[in-house]
């Protein structure tokens, strides 16, 4: 028998309020946990979806909702850009690469991009089946897209718009030639074609004035981050919006959310913690002649003290790992089941460092609330209570 | 061989009122004693210092060779644990763990390696040895009383101190007490002083300390 196991076994004296307490406890820490996961998740994929590309061109409108709809393809554009000016831009002596992307239609919610072959590859999206698309009419499907049962050689037609319930194109289908490797980035959900096709479907084969939606750069040069955006915005009808600022803005709003619901989870836990202060608070006077024997038998002060501290500990160290168990589960069977975009991908197999401090503070909060009970045993005067007994 | 019990002019006072006034106690190895005194002599106060737990005003205090009064807190602690086996009226067993862990406890805090075959055997001699795993609150008042015995002296303590083992009891279960206080603590050599009020124990002790209330101050 050690300090430890007499601890352990004092609370399993009460397990009721032991399980409460680590219930709690468990409850804060799990949505602290799942907050970081899914934060975490959110910013990889925002940052995933928007690497390599430095720049994005498209008409004249909000530059969040530029971003938005040409690399998550999460808003509607802000209209179509012509070609000609679009080429002037892409011949920059400081872009290095340019996509053009023609947007506008989607198939059951999942849009359709023309595009170039270079615009998978910007993702390092390999082909699964089939292959990518050539001729017009022509289609490659992301993994996601193919998933929600599209298969190659099936056509099908676009429907005008980002809701399902859009004019449907009817008189020119798409025909699927292949099907992309999932990346986990946003090109999983779309269905990619030349932007060719898409001039197409909306009846113009040869327009007289080719539009485009939005152009991705990627700069040749640094130096083009402070010059680039201002040139297109001042010599231009165009606008130019740089995704990592964007980004940066939009993940500081979420934040916002996500540091609100962290401050709730963050009382349960401190509730929790509480809660540990009761309960040994109570079995300081419930096991006050028991404390008094202990001393009877050769502990120290120091030692009750100390035993004090371990049930508090053992607490909110189950509680803690329990959190942290669910937390990671819950987190996994969202990314698996739930079926959002948005938590396409989510995994619980993985360990942030900001855990192994939740951890941390998870242990200390129950050490801390452990304390002032634990002290007054240590200071309690052991004849005294002898006499009462 | 040295004293195992020396305590000299022992005083304490609470409050500024005397409550304990002690002149000699002696006490050698094998020897079972009795201090006998009436209720507010302070008997408990006496026995609360030869444990270590309470340090007196004044006084010599050595306990099997060791100035007690030149130990710290802590070193007190351990020293209490080692050499002291201490038995009550009713406080008896921590209720969290069983019998055998009560046992073995004691060993943890009196600094020795845990032992379960020692815990057993002690276990067995005072007819326990089927109550091992029980936990404390299935067993009845004279099984905890038992297993307080083998838990006192399962270090093999050098004096098992007891206050009021009897006084709770009839004279049946009081000569029973008090017969098996004297069996085990013979049997594992160490010295007993039970310190009570009861004065039928008195039949069972040849040697006897009278300690009389101290006269209060002016």
């Amino acid at each position: 028998m050690t300090l430890l196991a007499l601890a352990w076994a004092n609370l399993l004296r009460d397990k009721l309020a032991a399980a409460l307490n680590t219930a709690l406890m468990a409850i804060g820490i799990a949505t602290i946990v799942l907050l970081l996961l899914f934060g975490h998740h959110l910013e990889e994929r925002m940052r995933g979806d928007a690497a390599g590309i430095d720049l994005v061109i498209g008409a004249k409108g909000s530059p969040s909702q530029l971003v938005l709809s040409a690399i998550y393809h999460a808003d509607i554009p802000t209209g179509n850009i012509p070609l000609a000016e679009a080429q002037r831009w892409a011949e920059h002596p400081m872009v290095r690469t340019a996509i053009p992307q023609a947007l506008g239609d989607s198939w059951r919610g999942f849009r359709i991009v023309g595009t170039t072959t270079a615009y998978p590859a910007l993702y390092a999206a390999g082909v699964r089946e089939g292959r990518l698309w050539q001729a017009p009419g022509e289609a490659t499907i992301g993994a996601a897209v193919a998933a929600s049962g599209l298969a190659v050689d099936d056509s099908f037609s676009g429907v005008h718009g980002f809701s399902p319930e859009g004019h449907v194109h009817g008189d020119s289908r798409y025909r699927v030639v292949g099907v992309l490797a999932p990346t986990g980035t946003v090109i999983d959900r779309l269905i990619l074609t030349s932007v060719e096709s898409v001039w197409a479907v909306h009846g113009t084969a040869e327009p007289t004035d080719p539009e485009i939606t939005t152009l991705l750069i990627d700069y040749a040069t640094p130096f083009a981050a402070t010059t680039l955006p201002r040139l297109v915005n001042s010599q231009s009808q165009l606008q130019a919006a740089a995704p990592a600022v964007q980004t940066n803005r939009m993940l500081q709003l979420l934040g916002v959310g996500i540091d609100g619901v962290r401050a709730f989870a963050w009382l349960l836990v401190v509730s929790a913690g509480l809660g540990v202060f009761i309960a040994l608070y109570h079995a300081l006077e419930a096991r006050r002649y028991e404390l008094a024997l202990l001393r009877c038998l050769g502990a120290t002060r120091g030692e009750v003290l100390i035993s004090l501290v371990i049930e508090g500990v053992l607490l909110s160290l189950a509680g803690t790992l329990l959190g942290v168990f669910v937390g990671h589960l819950v987190a996994e069977l969202a990314g698996q089941w739930l079926g959002f975009a948005a938590t396409e991908g989510l995994t619980g197999w993985q360990w942030l460092p900001a855990e192994s401090w939740l951890l941390l503070y998870g242990t200390a909060i129950g050490a801390l609330a452990a304390l002032v009970p634990a002290i007054r045993a240590y200071r309690r005067d052991v004849t005294a209570v002898l006499k009462s007994a | 061989m040295p004293a195992l019990i020396e305590a000299q002019d022992i005083r304490h006072g609470f409050g500024g009122q005397p409550a304990l006034a002690l002149d000699h106690l002696h006490l050698e190895a094998g020897q079972a004693h009795l201090l006998l005194g009436p209720s507010g002599c302070g008997k408990t106060t006496l026995l609360h210092i030869l444990a270590g737990l309470l340090m007196p005003d004044s006084g010599s205090l050595h306990i099997a060779g060791q100035d007690v009064r030149a130990l710290g807190p802590a070193a007190r602690d351990r020293f209490r644990g080692q050499h002291i086996g201490l038995i009550f009226q009713r406080l008896h067993l921590l209720g969290a763990v069983n019998v055998l862990q009560n046992l073995m406890l004691a060993q943890h805090f009196g600094r020795r390696p845990p032992n379960r075959s020692r815990a057993l055997a002690l276990l067995d001699q005072l007819g326990l040895a089927h109550r091992a795993h029980a936990m404390p609150d299935t067993l009845s008042q004279g099984e905890a009383q038992r297993v307080a015995i083998a838990r006192a002296l399962v270090n093999q303590p050098a004096i098992l101190l007891a206050d009021e083992p009897t006084s709770s009891l009839d004279d049946d279960n009081a000569q029973e007490v008090i017969a098996l206080l004297r069996d085990a603590s013979e049997r594992e050599g160490a010295a007993l002083l039970v310190v009570t009020h009861d004065q039928r124990l008195r039949a069972h002790f040849p040697d006897a300390t009278l300690l009389a209330r101290p006269e209060p101050t002016a």
